[in-house]
């Protein structure tokens, strides 16, 4: 299932490469884990992810260096306790070096960060009755340069910021929808708000950070 | 089956980048974003703040979990299972997660020609089942392997969830002791159906007591 991906697949990871510049902001910024990080930081995630398939342990090291506070800090922050995110990270990593092959090419951390958050809630609701559908990207249109280059600038602390600048509302509803794994008819029942008022908080919420990120690009 | 462009529909396009649609309005919106530009820009759009939002929360992990996670890949043979390295429980949930993530991930609906791949969605338990949904002599036939055989009293039931709709329940069935299964469900279902496999109290259920472990989407 992992062999052939289709076409709107890998027009779906090159509309998100604004996603994951976003991404290595963060990373770039020094979120990594301040542990001896490799000399192979800059190396692209695909070259990396192909060295790993090798058997190439520096590269495995290599891509922890660079996604391990993301897939930790998503773990943390959905979970909201270390030593579950601990596991967390490991048993993404350990899988990734197992199983290379899962990940198909394209935006490593964009990939990477949504199985980190799936993982997490996962165990968040293994006790849980709704039924989800899984997380299946869908033909996206081409990236436009422009948004490509707004992200590849984005400093990284101001998505922080961009965040917590939200209205409340919209920051609570989408953070439940997001972190806690919550679809709006819970995080509208969890709010005792209505449903079309935490619909509407959420899709603003989500354009206005949107903008917010494009605002914060140094010029 | 493409369903006209609404506000409302739009705004489940940008609630479906955050996995906050249910289960049948997420095939119903997944289907409609494939058709609709303004709501696919919508759903790309939200997946980049989805990103965003996801970054925001990087931090580095405690700086020993590095050294345990390159030690663990280290004494990890690709070939074996990442669970046979690390005995806590709560490390268990973690990378059967994990896995569920990445299959998740890698549902793809890929048409090709009359036959939908089946897979596992998000679980708390393993699940390495495979499969297809093949059209054939005017049915559907779901053929599953590698389904584990169940406690007495307990069945597999296959279900139909079309957009917008309830599931519909289909014949049980029990695999074989090869863990294969083969079960036939009407076909002539619209574009973004889903075809889904619980387990159920033995005589099947009216509708899903478990959370669907497998599936496949008609696309």
């Amino acid at each position: 299932m992992t062999a052939d991906r289709p076409l709107f697949l890998e027009r779906f990871f090159a509309r998100a490469d604004s996603a994951v510049r976003v991404l290595h902001a963060v990373e770039s910024k020094g979120a990594g884990n301040g542990a001896g990080e490799s000399e192979d930081v800059q190396i692209d995630d695909g070259t990396i992810v192909k060295r790993i398939a090798d058997g190439d342990h520096s590269a495995f090291a290599s891509l922890y260096d660079k996604h391990a506070a993301l897939v930790y800090g998503v773990a943390k922050r959905v979970l909201g306790n270390r030593e579950q995110a601990e596991d967390v990270t490991q048993s993404v990593f350990l899988q990734v070096w197992s199983r290379p092959e899962a990940f198909a090419g394209g935006n490593f951390a964009a990939w990477i960060a949504r199985v980190a958050r799936n993982a997490s809630l996962d165990i968040l609701r293994s006790a849980a009755v709704r039924t989800r559908e899984p997380e299946i990207p869908v033909d996206l249109p081409a990236e436009g340069a422009l948004e490509e280059q707004v992200f590849e600038r984005v400093r990284a602390t101001a998505l922080a910021t961009a965040v917590a600048a939200l209205p409340e509302d919209q920051r609570i509803a989408i953070e439940q929808a997001y972190f806690a794994g919550l679809s709006y008819r819970e995080v509208a029942d969890r709010l005792n708000a209505p449903l079309g008022t935490v619909k509407s908080r959420i899709r603003m919420g989500l354009r206005k950070l949107l903008e917010s990120l494009q605002q914060v690009v140094p010029t | 089956m493409s369903t006209a462009h609404t506000d409302e529909m739009r705004e489940l396009a940008a609630l479906y980048a955050l996995d906050a649609v249910d289960a049948t309005e997420c095939a119903m919106v997944r289907a409609h974003i494939q058709s609709c530009d303004v709501c696919r820009r919508e759903y790309a759009d939200a997946l980049v703040a989805a990103s965003g939002l996801a970054a925001s929360v990087a931090v580095a992990p405690p700086p020993e979990l590095r050294a345990i996670v390159l030690a663990a890949a280290a004494d990890q043979p690709r070939s074996e299972k990442v669970v046979s390295i690390f005995r806590r429980k709560r490390f268990y949930a973690a990378i059967v997660a994990v896995a569920a993530a990445i299959a998740a991930l890698f549902v793809f609906h890929t048409p090709s020609g009359s036959t939908w791949p089946l897979a596992c969605l998000p679980s708390p338990t393993a699940c390495s089942v495979t499969g297809r949904v093949v059209a054939a002599g005017g049915v559907l036939r779901v053929e599953t392997i590698g389904l584990a055989a169940l406690p007495s009293g307990k069945v597999y039931q296959a279900w139909i969830i079309q957009p917008g709709g309830k599931p519909v329940p289909e014949p049980t069935f029990v695999p074989d002791a090869g863990g294969r299964a083969s079960v036939e469900v009407p076909s002539n279902l619209p574009k973004g159906t889903l075809i889904a496999v619980t387990i159920e109290p033995a005589g099947g259920s009216l509708a899903p007591t478990t959370k669907p472990f497998v599936a496949a989407t008609l696309d």
